[in-house]
């Protein structure tokens, strides 16, 4: 027999893996595997054979490849052919080198022996194994015997090992129990027997008083009933069934009854009906001795309606023969008292109600927030299952406040709370913290998914607007969420982490959600650290204008100056309005950043107007919040009379967004503005979204053409239509018509050809500061001269 | 249902799934990324984790469109059956017990004849444990179809795509009651061996024949051609010879030395045992591309009939495209049957059964899927 040197290496390899491990189990694993895995085997199993006898002959899988068919159905037929062949030729007779070999299907089944074990089954598919191979595999198989056997003696000697022990463990302690029992068993005689003396020598200590203590009192019943008649207490006796004996006028004035009224009627006739099942069951308990004396507090019922509260002290007198003879009945009149400690519970609980709630939306408060939200992270903590926390913020509520007014701001947060309060469970949180700040704290989640829908309810929710005051108002949010315990494990890591994920999602264009990432952190402290620079950037001069000229293009001549803002940081240099203006508005610094701009350009067009230069107008930008503010005009006015500007040479440009926001009020403006001599220009138009209805009502002089229609005119025939139609729209409303960002001559010949009749760009000049316009821009420009910037 | 975007977009990424996710018919995602794209977690977990159907894929070398390969893009398989999905992570744990958290997720579920598509880091430790595991419970009664996803620059990057984002030192496992026909091979030629591997660490070979793994293979290589292997020229000159692990009656398992480690150890993808034998084998194009294409009548004549209207998948080693270089058209044209487009990704190593055979973790090795769509 001549192996291959194939052959002799899947032979080596497969007497390598084998042995490898004490278990049963991994070592059985990892050499069927290897044995699979060399000779291409699909399928493998090892069987024990039980040999009691041949006619009781039993195999049990132990270990298969693939685990999956756990039944063993694949083997089934095969080790019955065993179990026959066994039986037929004797366990002793069964020794051969050579496997049975068998099909099933395409599947050859090769069953061999592992000897003192049991069997071996391997399953092949294509081209079965040859006889070299096979005959080579029966010392492997030898080797796997022995080593399952010492597998399993291993096994025994272990279990039976930790058999005995654990008998023993079971004994020792069983003994111990035994023995514990028996003493706490002792102990327990000798304290019921103890007890039961002490009870002994109580009870005939109790019974001789109680005699002496019933003849005292009946000896002094002459002075009992002096002080029955005059104490200013109601006093009365009752019999054990509960019929009234006795009463003192105190009794009476308290009740309103008379004495006639009152004695041989029942208890239960001047008790209100909130007390009676309590005082019947205290008469009960006391004809059945379970209980003697007793003092409760009780409502009775006045002749007049009234309700009074009393406190009630039964003592009940035994007559000579022990039996229960009646009560003798102390009842004080505690309503004041009632009504005081009822009115401070009302008290307490509102106090209470206001230290955990928002008083505006009913919400709870932050307090109460941190509260549960300690509570949700050590509830999760146990049980294993996320939190995961909202951090929602109004988008551009300051706007709502600043235009509207508080009262409008304060009943749509109100509006949002029971909007916001139908998007999440019952058993979740929603709290409002400060401000426009709502969180949501989200418990007993199933996954990532059960986050993501709430976000997305809140903001499908919100695409309906808001009722406030008559007023349709829409407003979105921006939500951050972080997750308990993957982003923080502690409340403010927590809190931290959504009120960084809620910038995020302001950042990318608001009304949106946004889950935490740690790599946020660096992004927020950038920004931080910019909005602080951005502050002391209007203080320390770092804003600085610069200016484009805009031309008129049919008469080649510059005919104004477009002011543009930017920001010179001392360490980041030029920084661009993309990256600081939503900054600048975000924090409130628009207004003032805005008139400062205002003013600059007007002083610096005075400048240039006494310089002599031909052009007159000024452009300057304004922003949304400026616009809106209430004294826009007269902050317009100002600058012009602290600069001595005229206003015709002023032009604001302000966009066609900022204006359909409020068309109604912007007209308004506009027109004022007008009326002062003030020229206004639609920018970015086509951008937004204005109507030629509106349009024809605004008091405006020029449209300026958008940069990114201007871009592409040449190689859009989208783009170059829409420019072409504002041209149009321009030339029939008599407006002037700027075109913005023209690069190219090309650009240039399409709009001179459309009929544009003004334009700015970098064909012309790029923005430059004020020292650096060259001088032939400064004092004329020809469309045919001009050098590509 | 199969989309593909050219321009590797975030937005386009984002509007692909939702498009595909929102169709009704729609039940899963199968999402090939390509590595051009430079998507990264930031960017794509949010969308990944808004989709409402299970999605899975990876980030890939390149991707594979009918014979054309894409550095940018993203392939979008439309699935109308619902994948029972599960994530290993981490694959690389000192100890990884994979048979316990396969049995727990899978073993109610699966049934002969499905398929599960396999993605894994290709740069984790521990694929090797994973696929025996795989084998070791569910055997051949299902098929496997997938590869190692990860990037270009051969560094560890997060790369495995799930409803979780973007995972790194991870593996996706979808169950999808599927019948296909898979097809492995290589084609690449014995030069000589054996030789034992005598010192490794997983995919790391130390020592063959008690001699360092590097010299030895540097040895190998001048004997046969004359030419110096060095650090330098590794990746030319060793793309065209690997190693090979035999088996008795099928292909040699291919070992693919990647890289050197400063130690001169060789870095292979997948793991070389101790104790086992290897082989050197040697790339040669025209038997490379026949091999594609009889991995291809392979995977045909496993699926049966109906294969001309079922959805075809190709893993292709990402090594195959450094030797073959322009001929590497020729291989994926050579896999193209009739007017069905195959779609696939260069993968770094790849995982499949080959037809009734051992399932196993390859390299520089075609792997072709032909699964029913339904």
């Amino acid at each position: 027999m001549s192996f291959s040197l194939l052959e002799l290496e899947v032979y080596f390899q497969i007497a390598m893996a084998i042995g490898n491990e004490a278990g049963l189990a991994p070592m059985l694993r990892q050499s069927l595997s290897t044995y699979l895995r060399k000779l291409d085997c699909a399928i493998g199993s090892v069987w024990q054979l039980d040999a009691g006898s041949s006619e009781n002959l039993r195999l049990h899988p132990i270990f298969s490849i693939p685990r999956a068919s756990g039944d063993h159905s694949p083997y089934d037929d095969v080790m019955a052919q065993i179990r026959g062949r066994l039986k037929k030729e004797g366990v002793a007779t069964f020794q051969t080198s050579l496997p049975w070999v068998t099909t099933r299907g395409s599947l050859t089944v090769y069953v061999m022996e592992l000897p003192g074990f049991g069997f071996l089954l391997l399953g092949k598919y294509g081209p079965g194994l040859n006889q070299r191979i096979l005959r080579s595999l029966s010392p492997l198989n030898q080797k796997l015997g022995q080593a399952c056997r010492s597998c399993l003696q291993t096994n025994l000697m272990q279990q039976t090992n930790t058999r005995l022990e654990a008998e023993i463990d079971q004994r020792h302690v069983a003994e111990q129990e035994l023995k514990a029992t028996k003493e706490q068993l002792e102990i327990r005689v000798k304290e019921r027997t103890a007890a039961l003396n002490r009870a002994n020598e109580g009870l005939q200590q109790e019974i001789q008083e109680r005699r002496k203590a019933e003849s005292a009192l009946r000896e002094s019943s002459e002075t009992f009933r002096s002080i029955f008649e005059n104490a200013g207490a109601g006093l009365n006796t009752i019999s054990p069934s509960g019929k009234i004996l006795k009463v003192n006028p105190a009794f009476c004035r308290m009740t309103g009854y008379s004495r006639e009224e009152l004695e041989g009627s029942t208890v239960e006739m001047i008790t209100h009906p909130d007390s009676r099942e309590h005082s019947t069951r205290l008469y009960q308990e006391a004809r059945e001795g379970i209980r003697r004396d007793f003092s409760y507090e009780k409502k009775f019922l006045r002749k007049d309606g009234a309700v009074i509260w009393a406190q009630v002290t039964n003592a009940w007198v035994h007559d000579e023969a022990g039996e229960l003879s009646h009560a003798v009945s102390l009842v004080q009149d505690v309503t004041e008292r009632k009504q005081a400690e009822a009115a401070l519970r009302r008290h307490e609980t509102r106090l209470n109600y206001l230290a955990y709630h928002d008083t505006l939306t009913h919400l709870p408060n932050r307090t109460l927030f941190y509260d549960r939200l300690t509570h949700a992270m050590s509830t999760a903590r146990r049980s294993g299952q996320p939190v995961a926390l909202f951090f929602l913020d109004l988008d551009r509520f300051k706007n709502i406040n600043d235009s509207l007014g508080h009262h409008i701001g304060d009943e749509l947060l109100v509006k949002m709370a029971d909007r916001l309060r139908g998007c999440v469970r019952d058993s979740d949180t929603l709290a409002r913290i400060g401000g426009d700040e709502f969180v949501i704290i989200l418990e007993q989640l199933h996954g990532y998914k059960d986050v993501t829908k709430v976000a997305r309810q809140i903001l499908r929710s919100l695409q309906e607007p808001l009722e406030v005051s008559d007023r349709e108002l829409y407003m979105t949010v921006s939500i951050g969420i972080s997750m308990f315990p993957t982003d923080a494990d502690d409340v403010e890591g927590l809190m931290k982490a959504a009120d960084v994920a809620m910038y995020r999602a302001k950042d990318q264009g608001r009304n949106t959600f946004q889950a935490y990432t740690p790599d946020m952190d660096g992004e927020i402290q950038e920004l931080l650290t910019l909005e602080g620079d951005l502050r002391r950037a209007i203080d320390q001069d770092q804003l600085v204008l610069y200016y484009q000229p805009q031309l008129n293009l049919e008469q080649d001549r510059v005919v104004a100056m477009e002011a543009l803002l930017r920001w010179e940081h001392p360490e980041r240099g030029l920084i661009p309005p993309a990256q600081f203006i939503p900054l600048a508005e975000e924090y409130g610094l628009i207004v003032p950043i805005g008139n400062w701009v205002l003013e600059a350009a007007c002083r610096q067009n005075m400048t240039w107007q006494k310089e002599g230069h031909p052009f007159k107008r000024v452009a300057v930008n304004i922003s949304a919040r400026q616009f809106r503010q209430a004294d826009f005009v007269e902050v317009i006015e100002r600058a012009l009379s602290r600069t001595g500007m005229p206003p015709e040479y002023l032009e604001l440009e302000i966009t066609e967004s900022v204006i359909m926001q409020d068309v109604e009020a912007a007209i308004l403006t506009l027109t004022d503005l007008k009326a002062r001599g003030i020229r206004l220009a639609v920018d970015d138009f086509g951008t937004g979204y204005s109507s030629l209805s509106y349009l024809k009502r605004f008091p405006i002089d020029a449209l300026k053409i958008d940069r990114t229609f201007v871009r592409d005119i040449t190689t859009d025939t989208n783009d170059a239509a829409i420019v072409r139609s504002i041209i149009a729209l321009g030339k029939s409303m008599n407006l002037q018509v700027i075109a913005e960002g023209i690069e190219t001559k090309d650009q240039l010949t399409f709009l001179l050809k459309q009929g544009c009749t003004h334009g700015q760009g970098f064909l012309f000049s790029h923005p430059v500061p004020p020292e650096s316009l060259p001088d032939k821009l400064q004092r004329n420009l020809s469309i045919a001269s001009v050098e590509p910037a | 249902m199969i989309q593909l975007d050219r321009t590797g977009t975030v937005e386009a990424f984002q509007s692909l799934l939702t498009h595909c996710s929102s169709l009704p018919e729609i039940k899963g995602l199968l999402v090939l990324v390509a590595d051009g794209n430079g998507f990264t977690p930031k960017q794509i977990n949010p969308i990944l984790r808004g989709l409402e159907v299970p999605v899975f894929g990876g980030i890939f070398c390149h991707l594979i469109h009918g014979e054309e390969i894409l550095s940018q893009g993203t392939l979008v398989v439309g699935l109308h059956e619902v994948p029972h999905i599960e994530v290993i992570q981490p694959l690389s744990s000192p100890s990884p017990d994979f048979d316990k958290q396969l049995e727990q997720a899978f073993l109610a579920k699966v049934r002969p004849g499905q398929t599960m598509f396999t993605v894994v880091d290709g740069f984790s430790r521990n694929i090797a444990d994973l696929i025996e595991s795989l084998f070791i419970i569910f055997g051949l009664e299902i098929n496997y179809l997938g590869g190692g996803a990860g990037s270009k620059s051969l560094t560890s990057s997060p790369c495995v795509l799930t409803n979780e984002g973007l995972l790194q030192d991870a593996a996706v496992l979808a169950l999808l009651d599927l019948v296909s026909g898979t097809g492995v091979s290589h084609g690449l030629q014995e030069v000589c061996g054996p030789f034992k591997i005598t010192e490794s660490y997983r995919n790391q070979i130390i020592s063959i024949d008690w001699v360092p793994a590097l010299e030895f293979y540097s040895n190998l290589i001048q004997q046969d051609c004359g030419k110096e292997l060095t650090r330098d020229n590794l990746a030319t000159l060793g793309a065209g010879y690997i190693f090979g692990l035999a088996r008795l009656g099928a292909e040699m398992i291919a070992r693919d030395p990647l890289n050197v480690t400063e130690d001169g150890h060789l870095l292979c993808a997948g793991d070389v045992p101790p104790g086992s034998f290897i082989h050197l084998l040697k790339a040669d194009a025209s038997s490379m591309i026949n091999a594609a294409s009889c991995a291809r009548t392979q995977a045909d004549n496993a699926f049966g009939d109906g294969a001309e209207d079922a959805l075809v998948t190709v893993w292709d080693c990402i090594s195959r495209k450094a030797f073959l270089q322009e001929d590497f058209g020729q291989e994926l044209a050579s896999i193209q049957k009739g007017g069905q487009t195959a779609i696939g990704a260069l993968t770094i190593g790849e995982i499949a059964n080959s037809g009734q055979d051992y399932l196993e973790f390859y390299n520089n090795t075609v792997v072709v899927g032909v699964t029913e769509r339904k």
